[in-house]
């Protein structure tokens, strides 16, 4: 039926059942008015209440309601009320509904929690303000970008903290200029001024492993306020390391004594003749060491080649063969060995033979050998005309070289921490690394919400992995083209650390979860960010035109029609 | 009459009141203040001061503006005054005041008259006041009110805040026991001489070997304790309701209060000991370089200068003084311990003391050496701190001093024993001068030669080391030669001895010394002649130019020495030694020069490497060379394992409310145990954080400290773990299998 404010909503042929209810009318009318009995008009009206009602209920009558259009602009906080008034100037018709937390717009309709967003998802054609998260994002809809509260916008936190080295945590400010100060267990840190919409960095080092509540306390000329950053230090685990020399010197023996020192494992094979040979083992056991072979290195970390300790050619393509494999090799070179480098490097020689490095500030002058790569390394440590030290990937490993003749100096001097630094760069970014069974990573970026879904993403070579969240098992699913990945969702109620953990190889996630309230810059810099990139739908409203919208009346209220007149024809010749 | 004139009166009135009130106000405080000084000599409870002094002030005052009138202004006073004070008035003032209508006709025409003076009278008014007066009396009152309270004997005796807080503390940890008071006295020993004192809270600071009384009051009997760094007990003993014990403490640490309550020990927070060390004497030597060096000519005394200091008292200060006589294995050493002369008696916290060292008297020649320090004692006892200053040098240039060296590497032996050194000869001419007066002309004659005799010997001895060989010419008839020429001219001799410089022949010395020594000729310069044709042709295995016993420089030296010695013993032997002086001295410093410098030489001959076994020499036998291992491993446990675990039990409890389980209350009693140890060393950075460890595992902590004591715990343990250089750490990679292909695969 076209355009009238009442329409049939049923699939039965019309024409006949109308036919038909006219000749059950005609029917149990002629037969009530055959009856002898009292109230016969108003058992006739029974009679008429009855059919019709019974018509009704197959027929499904629906009317024109009031509302003329679906479409919805959502008004989420921090909206910009001009632009919502232009966007309802030109669609008068459209229905405006505020979600919790916006800030009132004349005769809108207001929602009382979030979850009702879901009723109306299809229905948004406009989403205003601060943005819905992933899980209410309407299919079509358009994102008017609101305005963003004073804080910190973006956030870089280092995916691993360890124990003694300096980390840094950078950002993004918004707002006027502030000071910002990161204060740790045994106090503040470190702390410093932002000019509006300014990045930031902040600096801190800690001394001790563990999971621990940093805060970044901000303070603007109007207000002050805290922000919790969640920081986990870890321990390092000790990495194996095989030093090989022709014959000793002060370098590696300082080389030696610092990371034995520290825990690590390490063996020095020196030759001292032809056969005879000098080995020390530091934090391992005394296994043998005569000749390169593959088992022995499957064994290491990491090779050091020092002092005139070029392999032979079968040796070498033993060790390139281990470096395919993830093996590290760091070459700590002897002047006389630069006429013909191992390992394809390739160096030309220069004029200095000194290095000026600086660490923390203070300017150290090195020996150096006077000669610089050819080769495209990633620089570790460097100065602006060479790396000094450096490496390349080969295969699943890597090799690398340091051009410094001495550094040993620093920790006679009592720069320990600068000697530490120097060589836990090169040494960690060449060393083999660890292939674990499971990696478990969370999609979402800090920071982490309670009384959200959370979806995490494990890439396991377990046949069927386990997923414990705070011991809770979570239902994973694997991806139904990639091998080893999966998904599962997780949900959080508490604020604190959460841990997500694999129980069949140990591997372990932590992570903080916030309340509602922490981190607001930062949610709607985030929110923004992904509405402007989920919802570029151009939504389709006629400007103007009015959407025909029925409703069909309930049936039950036929059916309790029907039941009261056929009750009355019941009861009426009992009377 | 103008209207005005009532106001004006009524103004003048006013603001007498006003100045009489002030005056009264002013007395009432003053002796408000008073009352409140006098009432301070009593023990009476402070409410009771404040309301005797505030009565005071009430009573004196109004009992002034009774007396003073201020109730009840009399109008009358004011026109009696004006009447008084203003003749031009006319004593017609009352007619102010005065009902106009039942004023006769000239009583209104004087009125009329008088306001009109009355006008401008008006500003000038003055009005009696006893201002100066009263300020004076209020000024000596409050002076004396505060002299009342300075001295009041109860002023340094008052039970000070931070002790009362802190014996509120106690009492929250027990329901039935009370302290009611508590007192540490604590008496420094008696060598410091400071008065004992009560401390103002139960953290202590202290001088050393100070005795220490803790007097306590509880509400009823109780067996207390004292517990001393965590260690030792102390028990209180009981007397007259008075618990009362007293310890002498030396060393830093901590204590705790501890009494038993239903069978078990209740412990208080924990009290640091901080110890101030008596410190040893300071001393500092002004005015002197640690090594002086004197010429054997100047002034052989040195003042010496030190200023003393000790925070108690000095008892003892002297020099000990040490003279070296000798060189080499001949070297003798005195000590000798010198007073101070002035101040005669070492005592007081600062003193200045001198002392002058006279080095003849302590019997020093030249080449001797005094080594001395300054040392200083303390009052303390039983044991004195002493300290005493770097060691001092002063030394006497030895002008003849020389050096007989054995090393190989010079190989000479300089300095043949049984001649005169040339400081003998110039302390023999200076002699001779001054004997000069007193001797003979043929005396004085003689022995200026016999100088110039010996002068010659050495000049000879030291020229051989410039290849000069004539040893047999320094005996024998040299005195002959000076007896052929004794009526010879100045001028002549001169010419025979002397060293011409501008003689061809002018660095042939050897050649001349010959003619000299060895012709005694007149005609020395015939001879001359006929010899230089030889000489040109000889082999001259004796030029001093090709001597090589010396460096380049020392034969310079040693060749200007020789020069000068020439000089020095022709004036000698012309009998003018004064003229010969200067020459010597000269001499003596080239020869002292030369001295040092092959000092030096010598000195740096010293090592002498273990002979090689030849046979051994490049055979290729490894034999002895073997394989060695080395074992190295570094602690495995990390240190303060229980501080450790115990922070990040913190970590967790500060952000909830969940109470403390029987483990964590485990952990917290082992981390305090590590702390404690640390606490004794440190009291004043780690004894907060027991105190607070403390509270958590008994629970006696109110829960609005609860987050506070958490956050101190987080700080404390935060500083245990000490600082260390980075470390690499093992690298575990978190990307999936195909993409770790893909990276190895594209990097081959």
């Amino acid at each position: 039926m076209s355009n009238s404010f009442f329409q049939l909503e049923t699939t039965l042929p019309v024409n006949i059942v109308l036919a038909l209810a006219l000749i059950l009318l005609l029917a149990f009318g002629w037969l009530e008015w055959k009856r002898n009995v009292r109230f016969l008009v108003l058992r006739l009206v029974a009679v008429l209440v009855t059919i019709v009602s019974f018509t009704a209920f197959l027929l499904r009558p629906a009317f024109l309601t009031d509302s003329v259009s679906g479409d919805v602009i959502l008004l989420t906080p921090r909206y910009a009320k001009s632009v919502v008034d232009s966007l309802y100037r030109v669609h008068p018709h459209v229905k405006i509904i505020t979600a919790p937390g916006a800030a009132p717009y004349a005769d809108a309709e207001r929602l009382t929690n979030d979850n009702e967003v879901l009723d109306l998802k299809d229905n948004i054609r406009f989403v205003a303000g601060d943005g819905l998260p992933e899980y209410f994002l309407p299919s079509a809809a358009k994102f008017l970008k609101g305005g963003l509260p004073d804080g910190i916008i973006q956030l870089n936190i280092p995916q691993r903290i360890v124990v003694n080295r300096t980390a840094s945590v950078t950002g993004l400010w918004n707002g006027v200029a502030a000071t910002l100060a990161l204060n740790g267990p045994g106090g503040k840190e470190d702390s410093t001024r932002v000019e509006s919409n300014q990045p930031f960095a902040l600096k801190f080092k800690s001394r001790q492993a563990g999971k621990y509540i940093y805060t970044i306390s901000i303070r603007t000329e109007e207000k002050s306020w805290e922000e919790k950053l969640p920081v986990e230090v870890q321990e390092p685990q000790p990495v194996r390391m095989l030093i090989w020399q022709q014959y000793p010197s002060a370098e590696t023996r300082f080389l030696k004594n610092f990371l034995v020192e520290q825990g690590h494992r390490v063996v020095v094979r020196t030759q001292i003749s032809k056969t005879n040979f000098r080995l020390e083992y530091g934090n391992h056991a005394q296994v043998p060491v005569s000749r390169i072979t593959p088992d022995l290195l499957n064994n290491f970390d990491l090779l050091v080649l020092a002092n005139e300790a070029s392999p032979a050619a079968n040796e070498a393509s033993i060790i390139e063969q281990a470096v395919q494999e993830g093996l590290g090799v760091l070459w700590l070179p002897a002047e006389t060995e630069f006429t013909k480098p191992p390992f394809g490097f390739t160096f030309n020689k220069i004029e200095p033979d000194t290095a000026h490095v600086t660490y923390e500030g203070v300017v150290t002058v090195f020996p150096s050998w006077p000669f610089a790569g050819k080769d495209k390394v990633v620089p570790v440590v460097a100065n602006a005309k060479r790396a000094l030290m450096g490496y390349k990937s080969k295969g699943a490993g890597k090799t690398g070289y340091s051009l410094l003749a001495e550094s040993y100096p620093l920790i006679t001097n009592g720069r320990p921490e600068a000697y530490g630094a120097m060589w836990t760069r090169i040494l960690e970014s060449v060393a083999r690394t660890h292939v674990k069974t499971t990696v478990i990573r969370l999609q979402a970026e800090f920071p982490v919400y309670n009384e959200e879904p959370l979806e995490l993403k494990v890439i396991s070579a377990l046949e069927a992995p386990m997923i414990l969240a705070d011991s809770i098992h979570v239902a994973l699913r694997e991806h139904p083209v990639i091998d080893q990945y999966w998904t599962g969702t997780t949900w959080l109620t508490e604020t604190g650390w959460h841990q997500v953990l694999s129980p069949a190889d140990s591997v372990a996630l932590n992570f903080y979860s916030f309340d509602a309230g922490a981190w607001q810059a930062l949610r709607v810099a985030k929110l923004h960010q992904l509405n402007k990139m989920r919802l570029t739908g151009s939504p389709d409203i006629d400007a103007g035109t009015v959407r025909i919208a029925y409703r069909a009346i309930e049936p039950i209220w036929f059916f309790l029609l029907f039941v009261l007149a056929a009750g009355f024809l019941w009861l009426a010749p009992k009377l | 009459m103008s209207v005005i004139i009532p106001y004006q009166l009524k103004r003048l009135s006013i603001r007498y009141t006003w100045v009489r009130s002030t005056e009264a106000l002013l007395l009432a405080i003053a002796v408000g203040l008073l009352v409140w000084a006098i009432l301070g000599w009593f023990r009476i409870s402070e409410m009771a001061q404040w309301v005797a002094t505030i009565a005071a002030v009430i009573i004196v005052g109004l009992a002034l503006a009774y007396f003073r009138r201020l109730f009840s202004p009399d109008a009358s006073f004011l026109i009696r005054y004006l009447n008084n004070r203003y003749p031009e008035l006319e004593e017609s003032a009352d007619l102010f005041i005065a009902n106009e209508n039942e004023l006769s006709l000239i009583q209104r025409i004087q009125q009329a008259r008088v306001s009109e003076r009355f006008s401008t009278l008006y500003p000038e008014v003055k009005l009696p006041n006893n201002i100066r007066v009263t300020s004076g009396i209020a000024a000596v009152l409050v002076f004396v009110a505060l002299m009342l309270m300075a001295f009041a004997p109860g002023a340094d005796q008052k039970v000070s805040p931070q002790l009362k807080e802190e014996i509120s503390q106690i009492n929250q940890q027990s329901d039935k026991l009370k302290l009611e008071s508590i007192e540490v006295t604590i008496t420094p020993p008696a060598y410091t001489a400071l008065p004992s004192r009560k401390s103002e809270s139960l953290q202590l600071n202290l001088p050393e070997g100070s005795n220490v009384i803790w007097t306590a009051r509880f509400n009823k009997p109780v067996d207390c304790r004292l517990i001393l760094s965590g260690r030792d007990s102390v028990a209180f003993s009981y007397e007259n309701g008075i618990h009362k014990t007293n310890q002498k403490l030396s060393e830093t640490g901590f204590y705790q209060l501890a009494w038993l309550e239903n069978n078990h020990w209740v412990r208080s927070d924990y009290y640091k000991i901080e110890i101030q060390k008596d410190q040893p004497p300071r001393i500092e030597i002004k005015e002197l370089d640690q090594f002086t060096r004197l010429a054997f000519g100047s002034d052989l005394k040195v003042l010496l200068k030190a200023a003393l200091q000790d925070d108690y008292g000095l008892t003892q200060a002297g020099v000990v003084a040490t003279v070296s006589k000798g060189s080499g294995e001949s070297v003798k050493f005195r000590e000798e311990k010198l007073a101070f002369s002035s101040p005669g008696q070492i005592s007081g916290k600062q003193v200045n003391a001198s002392v002058t060292l006279d080095l003849l008297k302590l019997g020093m020649e030249p080449g001797d050496e005094l080594y001395f320090y300054v040392e200083a004692r303390d009052n303390k006892t039983p044991q004195p701190n002493y300290n005493r200053t770097e060691t001092f040098f002063i030394a006497i240039q030895d002008t003849t001093k020389y050096q007989a060296v054995e090393d190989e590497g010079l190989g000479v032996d300089l300095m043949p024993e049984y001649f005169r050194s040339q400081r003998q000869i110039i302390i023999d001419t200076e002699k001779l001068l001054r004997e000069k007066k007193k001797i003979s002309t043929q005396q004085f004659k003689s022995t200026s030669n016999e100088l110039g005799y010996d002068q010659k010997v050495l000049r000879l001895r030291y020229g051989q080391f410039m290849g000069e060989e004539f040893e047999d010419q320094i005996g024998g008839g040299a005195i002959a030669i000076d007896d052929d020429h004794e009526h010879e001219t100045a001028e002549e001799t001169v010419k025979r001895f002397g060293h011409q410089h501008d003689t061809e022949n002018e660095h042939n010395l050897v050649e001349q010394k010959k003619q000299v020594a060895g012709n005694h000729s007149h005609s020395h310069k015939e001879g001359e002649k006929e010899d230089d044709p030889l000489a040109a042709f000889a082999h001259q295995h004796d030029d001093g130019e090709q001597a090589t016993f010396f460096i380049e420089s020392i034969r310079a030296k040693l060749k200007a020495a020789l020069t000068v010695m020439w000089d020095a013993e022709l004036y000698l032997r012309l009998y003018e030694p004064e003229k010969s002086l200067p020459y010597q001295y000269t001499a003596l410093k080239l020869l002292k020069e030369i001295s040092n410098d092959s000092r030096i030489y010598v000195h740096r001959t010293g090592f002498d490497p273990p002979p090689l076994k030849e046979e051994k020499r490049l055979s290729a036998d490894l034999s002895e060379v073997k394989s060695g291992t080395g074992l190295s491993n570094s602690p495995a446990e990390k240190k303060y394992p229980a501080i450790r675990e115990a922070q990040q039990l913190v970590e967790k409890l500060w952000q909830e409310d969940s109470p403390l389980t029987e483990t964590d209350k485990g952990i917290f009693i082992k981390a305090g145990n590590e702390l404690a140890a640390m606490a004794i060393e440190e009291p004043g950075k780690y004894l907060q954080g027991l105190t607070v460890l403390k509270q958590l595992t008994e629970q006696s902590l109110p829960a609005s400290e609860r987050k506070a004591s958490f956050m101190i715990l987080r700080k404390v343990f935060w500083q245990v773990a000490p600082a260390e250089p980075a470390t690499p750490a093992r690298q575990n990679q978190s990307i999936h299998p195909l993409d770790r292909e893909f990276l190895k695969s594209i990097n081959e």
